[in-house]
C-alpha cells in the first residue's frame, strides 16, 4: 500500500500529467482531421511488464485495449528488446484492434534497464484495402480492409526501416497523412520517454517501480471498494445490433455480470457467432468496452491502470461477434464495442439505479466519403456524427455529445466545405426524438449534405434502427437513426443502416442520429420542463400531448386542467 | 479618438484591478510616487468600489482628481457576467438549417468517465436563435443573398421577445464579411437600444461554431461591460477625474473603454493578463529574456511564459470552464472565445485549497477551496477544514499573530486543530502532514509551469522564475527547485503585482482576417495587411508601432504556431524568410519539421501598440515596512530550524544563506534551507539556488 503519502501523490500528478502531456504532443502536429480535429487517438503510459500506469484524457475504448497490445510485443520481442526500437501493430489476431488503429510502442531505457514504454494508438484516415477509409461494413475478409502490420521494428536501435515504411505508404490513399501521424505518434512517444526517464532519476529505479506497484495497488483498491458497496449477484442485459450490413441480424450481445464481494465477471456467452461482414470485434477491444463502462458508473476520479483491471474476469467466446477469428473482416468493430457499453450498462442499471442512464445514440456513426481526383491521387473525407446520451436518473440527457465509448469531435462544417467536395446543408436537432420519461432523453441530430465532386464512394455505419436505444423505470426508447436520399426531393429513398453507395455531383443525402432513451414515467416529467422543451422547438405541441400527457395553449402556457384531464385519463386507461 | 489614450503625458495614473474578494488600487506619481490600497470589492456594483478607493488613494496622495492623466482598469466584469448567468438576453441569427450549431457544439466532454455531466446552457436559447434563407457558398457566393425584408420581418420578432443583444453569425461568413456586416447593420437600425455583434467583428475565421461562440460571448456580455463602463466614467467624473478610461485586455495590452464596449470579448481575460504584463515590463528592465510568470492566490496558481521579452498569446481558449490546465484535451467544459490571450496555465492549488485524505490513503491537496469565507481555519471565520494557507502557520513560515499589515489575525491553535485529522489518516505528526500539503502543492504547480514550458518544448531551466500573489513568493523558491530553475525574483508589492501591471502596461490593439485562396497573389496579401495596418492607425493613432504576424501551421494540423513577418516590403524572399521561422519554431516546440509546401497560411494578424512613457523601475522603490515582532521562528522544513524573519528592508545586497522568512506588508516570501537571497537595486528579493 501507499508507504509515504506525499511522494506517492506527487508521482501520481507527474505520470498522468505526461500521458496527457503525450497527448498534447499527438493533437498538436497530427496531420489528418480525423486525429487533429476529431481527436480519433489515444496515448498511455507502460510499466516495464506492459501494465497501464497511467493514460491521457482520450478515448476510453482505445485505452483498455492496450494490455492486449503490450501482450503481443512481447510474444515477438521478448529478450530482443533494445533502446532505439519502435514498435508497429494494427493486426487485429496480433494485438491490433482494426487496421485503421495503429499502435506504435517505444520501449523506454535507462541505460541498460528497461523502465517501460511509450504507447500511442490513432486512427488513421486509410490504410488502404477496397473501401475509403478502411473501415467498411461490407467487408467480409481482412485481406480486403488494408495492410495488415503485425508487430514490427519500424526502428530497430535507432535506424528506420525505410523499406517497410514505404511499403506500408504504398498501400494507403494518403500516404502525406499517414506519414504526418506516425511521426505524431513517435514525437508523443519520445516525450513519454523523456518524462518516464525523468522520474526514474528523481525517484532511483526501484523506489519508482515500487511507486508504480502503489499506483497499480491503489487503483484496485479504490474499485473494489466501489464494488464491495454493490449488491452482489447475477445481472444480465442483452442489446442487439440491428444486422451485419450485409442482409443477416439481428446480432444479439448478450452479458451476464456477476459481483461478488470485491469481484466482477461478465460473461458473454449466449452473444452471437462472429458476422460475415466487418463488426467482428477483438478481445481485447471487448474487455476495453467493458472496463469503460464500469468506468461510467463508479466514482470517476480513480486512476485508470492496470489496477484497475484487475478484479475483471471474462468469459468471451471464441469466433463470436465479441471476439472474431482470423481472417475475419473488423473494420467496423467499433459498432460493438458501443454496444458492450449498452448491455453492460443496462445489465448495472438495477445494481447502480442512481447512476446508470438510460441507453445514447449508440455511436458515433461514421460517414466516410472517397473521392478520386483526377491524377488519380485520393481523398478521404470523415464526418462522424454522435447524437445523444440517454436521460440520467436524475436529469436529461444530453444533446449533442459523444457517446461514453468515445469522446470524438464532429467535423467543422466549414472545414469540410473548404474541400471543395461537399455542401452541408443543414445540421441540428430533430424534435420529438429524446426518448419521453421523467427525464427526457437527448435530441437526434440530423446532418444534410450534397455532393459537389463529380463521384464519391459513400460508406456509412449507423445502428439503432431496429433496436432502439433502450429507456430505463419506465422511460421511453429514443427515436430510430436513418440514412435518406435526396430528402423531401422527388427521388426520396430510405437506405439502409450500413450502406455503401455512389453519389454524383448534385446528389444529396440526410443522417439522422438516434435519439437517447428516457427515464421514469414521462406523465411523471414536471409540465414546465415540458413547456419549457416545447417553447425550445425540441418537443412539439402534439409531442408534449402524445408522449407526456401535457397541453400547452397556442400562447405557449400550460394548460392545467386540460393536461391533469389527460394524465388522470391514461391512470385510468392503465388500470382498466 | 487617435491619440486620445496617449500615455506619454506625465502626471497621475491610477490603475485599479477588480478581483472576487479584493480591489486593488495602486496610483503612480510623476515623481516615482506610490501610493497603493486594498479595499474590498463592493459586487453587485463593482464600480462603486473602484470610484471610492480611487478618491481615497488620491486624498492620501494629496493629489486633485483632475491631474490624474489617465484611469488604467482590470475587470472581471465580463467573466462574471457569464459565470454568474446574468448576461443580456441573447439571440443568434443565422443561416437557415444551423441553428443549432451553438448548442451543438464539438461533441466533447471535458471529463471522460462522468456520466452526470452536462453541458452549460447555451448563451441563447433555442427559441432565440433564428435562421435567414440566406447562403454563403465556402467560395464565397451569395445563394442566396439575405432579403431585406426579412431581415426586417426577423426585427419585428426579437423586438417582440424583447431580445437585448444579438449575435449575427452567418455559415461561411468569413469568406464574405460584407454580407454579414449587412445583415447586422439592418438589425442595427431597426433595433436601436439592442446590442448587435457580427461575427466577422470578433472572430473573422473559418470554423462556424468557435465563431459563433465568440460573437454569441461578446452580445451576451456586452450590454454589461457597456453599462458597467458607462456607469464608472460617469462616476469618475463626477468626482472629477476627467482622465481616459483604459481598459486591459486578455492580450495584455490596454484599449479605450469605448472600443472595449465594442469588443467586449477582449477583456474576458483582463485580471490575469496584467499580472502577465507587470512581469513582463520587470523582465525588460532587468534584461530577463525567459521569464515564468508565476501567480498563487488564494484560490488558483498560474503559470505563464515569457520569451524574448514577449508573452505568448494563444488565439482561442474557453471561458467559463474552471481551470485550463490539459489545454486541447479537455474542452468542452466552457464557452469557447476567438480573441488573442495571453496563455496561462491553472491549476486549483491556492492559500484556501483544502488538504484531505481519500479512503485509500492518498493525500490530495485542492482544487476544492475554502473560499475567502469561511476562508482557512486559522483566520477563525469558523472554517474548520484544513487549507494549504493552515499548513503554512503550522510549518512557521507564516506569521503566527496577524497578516496583509495587520489586519487579518491569525489563530495557529486552529491551523493545528483542523490538520489533526489529516494527521490522524495519515499516521503522521500535525507538522509532517503541512510540510506533506506543502510538497504536494508545489507537485501540483509544476503541471501548470510544465504546461507552458516543456509541452512547448521549452526547457524551464532556462527561464528565470518571477513569483508574485499573496501565495506565490512562499512557494516560489521551493517550486523553482523541483524544476530546476535557478533563480526566483520576488519584486516589490508581489501581493498588488497585478494592478502594477496596468500602470506599465502599453496600449493595444489586434486585427486579423483568415487567409482566403486570393492572397496566394503577392500583391493581394501585401494589401490585405495594408488594410489591417490601416484599421490599427485608425484605432491608436499614426505613431503607432505595428507588427505583421501570420499563424502558420502543416497542411492537415489544426493547430498554429504564430510568427512575425520581417519588417519590409512583402516579398518572396521575405516569405520565404517567414516560412523559414516556422519551421524554426515547429523544430523548437516540437522536435522535428516538416515539407516546405506542406506549409499553410491560416490567419494574418496586425498587431499594433503604443509604448507606454512609464518604466517600471518608477514603482520599485522599498515600500513602508510594517514591522515584525519575532527576530527568528522555528520553521518546520525536512526538520526544525530556527528561521530568522526580516523585513525587505534588512535583506542586504549580499547574498545570504537560508532559511530566512522575508515578511512585506501584502506577501510573505520563503527562502529554504540551501538557497541564497539579496536585494538587487531595484528592491527585488532574488533568491538563488545553485544547479542541481
Amino acid at each position: 500500500m501507499i508507504r509515504d503519502a506525499v511522494t506517492f501523490e506527487v508521482f501520481r500528478n507527474a505520470v498522468t500529467g505526461l500521458a496527457d502531456e503525450m497527448a498534447i504532443t499527438v493533437l498538436r502536429t497530427a496531420h489528418s482531421q480525423l486525429v487533429a480535429t476529431s481527436m480519433d487517438f489515444s496515448a498511455a503510459l507502460c510499466d516495464r511488464e506492459g501494465r497501464i500506469i497511467a493514460q491521457a484524457n482520450t478515448l476510453p475504448v482505445h485505452l483498455g485495449s492496450i494490455p492486449g497490445a503490450m501482450d503481443a510485443i512481447f510474444d515477438e520481442f521478448e529478450g530482443r528488446i533494445q533502446p532505439g526500437d519502435i514498435y508497429l501493430l494494427n493486426d487485429p489476431s496480433l494485438g491490433g484492434m482494426h487496421l485503421p488503429d495503429i499502435f506504435v510502442i517505444a520501449p523506454v531505457f535507462e541505460g541498460p534497464t528497461l523502465l517501460g514504454f511509450s504507447v500511442t494508438v490513432v486512427n488513421h484516415t486509410d490504410v488502404g484495402g477496397w473501401a475509403a477509409g478502411s473501415m467498411a461494413v461490407q467487408s467480409t475478409s481482412i485481406f480486403a480492409e488494408g495492410i495488415q502490420i503485425p508487430p514490427l521494428r519500424l526502428l530497430e536501435a535507432g535506424v528506420l526501416n525505410e523499406t517497410f515504411l514505404q511499403l506500408v505508404l504504398r498501400n494507403v490513399r494518403e500516404p502525406d497523412l499517414l506519414r504526418g501521424d506516425l511521426e505524431s505518434q513517435l514525437a508523443a512517444c519520445h516525450t513519454g520517454a523523456e518524462g518516464l526517464r525523468a522520474l526514474a532519476a528523481k525517484h532511483g529505479v526501484e523506489h519508482y517501480e515500487s511507486l508504480i506497484d502503489e499506483l497499480l495497488d491503489y487503483s484496485e483498491t479504490l474499485f473494489r471498494a466501489a464494488l464491495a458497496e454493490a449488491t452482489a449477484g447475477t445481472y444480465e442485459f442483452t442489446d442487439h445490433i440491428d444486422d451485419d450490413g450485409l442482409g443477416s441480424g439481428p446480432i444479439p450481445i448478450r452479458v451476464q455480470v456477476t459481483l461478488s464481494g470485491s469481484g466482477i465477471e461478465l460473461d458473454f456467452t449466449g452473444s452471437a457467432p462472429q458476422v460475415a461482414s466487418a463488426l467482428n470485434a477483438t478481445e481485447s477491444f471487448t474487455r476495453s468496452a467493458c472496463y469503460a463502462a464500469l468506468q461510467g458508473v463508479i466514482p470517476s476520479d480513480i486512476p485508470a491502470n492496470s489496477g484497475f483491471y484487475r478484479p475483471f474476469s471474462f468469459v468471451i467466446p471464441d469466433a463470436s461477434i465479441l471476439n472474431g477469428r482470423r481472417p475475419s473482416a473488423r473494420g467496423a468493430r467499433g459498432l460493438v464495442g458501443f454496444r458492450i457499453v449498452d448491455a453492460v450498462l443496462g445489465a448495472l442499471a438495477p445494481v447502480f439505479p442512481g447512476r446508470v442512464p438510460a441507453a445514447g445514440d449508440g455511436g458515433p456513426n461514421g460517414i466516410a466519403i472517397g473521392i478520386v481526383r483526377d491524377d488519380g491521387g485520393s481523398v478521404v473525407l470523415w464526418d462522424p456524427l454522435s447524437g445523444a446520451w440517454g436521460a440520467r436518473p436524475d436529469r436529461d440527457g444530453v444533446d449533442g455529445i459523444s457517446s461514453l465509448g468515445a469522446n470524438l469531435t464532429n467535423t467543422p462544417i466549414e472545414e469540410l466545405e473548404q474541400s471543395g467536395y461537399i455542401r452541408i446543408d443543414g445540421y441540428g436537432y430533430v424534435p420529438d426524438t429524446g426518448g419521453a420519461g421523467r427525464w427526457r432523453g437527448g435530441m437526434s441530430t440530423f446532418r444534410d449534405m450534397t455532393m459537389l465532386a463529380p463521384e464519391a464512394s459513400v460508406q456509412i455505419r449507423s445502428d439503432r434502427r431496429m433496436f432502439l436505444p433502450y429507456g430505463l423505470a419506465g422511460g421511453a426508447p429514443g427515436s430510430p437513426s436513418l440514412n435518406m436520399l435526396d430528402p423531401n426531393g422527388p427521388d426520396e429513398r430510405m437506405l439502409s443502416s450500413k450502406p455503401q453507395f455512389v453519389m454524383t455531383a448534385g446528389t444529396s443525402h440526410r443522417h439522422v442520429t438516434a435519439g437517447g432513451g428516457g427515464h421514469g414515467d414521462p406523465f411523471d416529467r414536471d409540465p414546465d420542463r415540458v413547456l419549457e422543451d416545447v417553447l425550445d422547438g425540441k418537443v412539439t405541441h402534439a409531442g408534449a400531448a402524445r408522449d407526456y400527457g401535457v397541453l400547452i395553449d397556442p400562447d405557449g402556457t400550460i394548460d392545467s386542467s386540460g393536461t391533469s384531464r389527460l394524465r388522470a385519463d391514461r391512470l385510468e386507461g392503465s388500470r382498466a | 479618438m487617435p491619440g486620445s489614450h496617449d500615455l506619454r503625458s506625465s502626471g497621475w495614473r491610477v490603475g485599479a484591478d477588480i478581483g472576487g474578494t479584493f480591489t486593488d488600487v495602486i496610483a503612480l506619481g510623476p515623481a516615482g510616487e506610490v501610493v497603493p490600497m486594498k479595499v474590498p470589492s463592493t459586487p453587485p456594483d463593482y464600480g462603486a468600489g473602484v470610484v471610492s478607493a480611487t478618491m481615497s488613494v488620491l486624498a492620501a496622495a494629496s493629489v486633485e482628481p483632475r491631474d490624474v492623466v489617465a484611469m488604467l482598469h482590470g475587470t472581471t466584469v465580463a467573466t462574471n457576467a457569464i459565470l454568474s448567468k446574468n448576461g443580456a438576453l441573447t439571440a443568434v441569427v443565422t443561416t437557415r438549417g444551423f441553428r443549432d450549431v451553438l448548442e451543438i457544439g464539438r461533441l466533447r466532454r471535458p471529463s471522460l468517465y462522468d456520466l452526470s455531466w452536462s453541458r452549460p446552457e447555451p448563451l441563447a436559447r433555442r427559441r432565440h436563435r433564428y435562421e435567414l434563407d440566406q447562403r454563403i457558398t465556402s467560395g464565397g457566393l451569395l445563394e442566396p443573398a439575405a432579403e431585406e425584408n426579412e431581415v426586417r420581418a426577423l426585427a419585428s420578432r426579437l423586438r417582440a421577445d424583447g431580445i437585448e443583444a444579438v449575435a449575427v453569425c452567418l455559415l461561411n461568413s468569413y469568406v464574405r464579411p460584407d454580407e454579414e456586416r449587412r445583415v447586422a447593420d439592418l438589425l442595427r437600425a431597426e433595433l436601436p437600444g439592442v446590442y448587435v455583434t457580427a461575427s466577422v467583428d470578433v472572430s473573422p475565421q473559418l470554423q462556424e461554431y468557435e465563431r459563433t461562440s465568440t460573437a454569441a460571448v461578446n452580445s451576451y456580455v456586452g450590454p454589461a461591460v457597456h453599462g458597467y463602463l458607462t456607469r464608472l466614467e460617469a462616476g469618475l467624473r463626477n468626482e472629477g477625474v476627467v482622465a481616459p478610461l483604459l481598459v486591459m485586455q486578455s492580450s495584455g495590452g490596454l484599449m479605450d473603454a469605448g472600443s472595449v464596449a465594442e469588443r467586449p470579448v477582449q477583456i474576458i481575460e483582463s485580471g490575469p493578463a496584467a499580472g502577465v504584463t507587470a512581469v513582463q515590463k520587470l523582465a525588460e528592465m532587468i534584461g530577463l529574456s525567459t521569464v515564468v510568470a508565476f501567480d498563487m492566490g488564494g484560490t488558483t496558481a498560474k503559470a505563464s511564459l515569457i520569451e524574448d521579452g514577449e508573452p505568448f498569446v494563444s488565439a482561442d481558449y474557453e471561458v467559463g470552464g474552471g481551470m485550463n490546465i490539459a489545454r486541447g484535451l479537455a474542452s468542452g467544459a466552457g464557452y469557447p472565445v476567438r480573441a488573442p490571450s495571453i496563455d496561462i496555465a491553472e491549476v486549483g492549488s491556492g492559500g484556501g485549497s483544502i488538504i484531505a485524505v481519500d479512503p485509500a490513503g492518498a493525500l490530495h491537496v485542492g482544487p476544492s477551496s475554502a473560499g475567502s469565507r469561511p476562508g482557512p481555519a486559522c483566520y477563525g471565520h469558523g472554517g474548520e477544514l484544513p487549507t494549504l494557507t493552515d499548513a503554512n502557520v503550522t510549518l512557521g513560515y507564516l506569521s503566527q499573530t496577524s497578516l496583509a499589515g495587520g489586519t487579518v489575525t491569525i489563530h495557529p491553535d486552529l491551523a493545528a486543530k483542523a490538520l489533526a485529522p489529516v494527521a490522524d489518516q495519515l499516521g503522521a505528526d500535525v507538522q509532517e502532514t503541512a510540510r506533506g500539503a506543502y510538497q504536494v502543492a508545489v507537485s501540483n504547480m509544476t503541471t501548470a509551469v510544465k504546461a507552458v514550458t516543456s509541452e512547448r518544448g521549452r526547457d524551464p531551466r532556462d527561464a528565470t522564475m518571477v513569483a508574485f500573489g499573496g501565495a506565490g513568493p512562499l512557494y516560489a523558491a521551493s517550486l523553482a527547485r523541483e524544476l530546476g530553475i535557478t533563480t526566483v525574483i520576488v519584486p516589490v508589492y508581489p501581493g498588488l503585482f497585478s494592478s502594477l501591471g496596468l500602470l506599465v502596461a502599453d496600449t493595444e490593439h489586434h486585427e486579423l482576417t483568415s487567409y482566403r485562396p486570393e492572397h496566394a497573389e503577392l500583391r493581394v496579401l501585401a494589401g490585405e495587411f495594408d488594410r489591417l495596418a490601416a484599421k490599427v492607425v485608425d484605432e491608436l493613432g499614426g505613431d503607432a508601432e505595428i507588427d505583421r504576424l501570420v499563424d502558420m501551421r502543416y497542411r492537415g494540423q489544426r493547430f498554429e504556431l504564430r510568427v512575425r513577418v520581417p519588417d519590409g516590403e512583402l516579398t518572396e524572399e521575405l516569405l520565404a524568410e517567414t516560412r523559414a521561422r516556422f519551421h524554426a519554431e515547429h523544430q523548437r516546440t516540437y522536435g522535428r519539421v516538416g515539407a516546405d509546401d506542406l506549409v499553410e497560411l491560416v490567419n494574418l494578424r496586425v498587431r499594433g501598440w503604443i509604448p507606454t512613457a512609464v518604466a517600471v523601475a518608477d514603482v520599485l522603490d522599498l515600500p513602508a515596512d510594517p514591522g515584525r515582532a519575532a527576530a527568528t521562528r522555528s520553521c518546520r522544513f525536512d526538520e526544525l530550524v530556527a528561521t530568522p524573519v526580516i523585513g525587505r528592508a534588512d535583506l542586504g545586497s549580499d547574498p545570504v544563506e537560508g532559511p530566512l522568512v522575508i515578511e512585506d506588508m501584502d506577501a510573505t516570501t520563503l527562502v529554504p534551507p540551501g538557497a541564497r537571497v539579496f536585494r538587487d537595486r531595484f528592491n527585488n528579493i532574488v533568491i538563488t539556488w545553485s544547479a542541481p
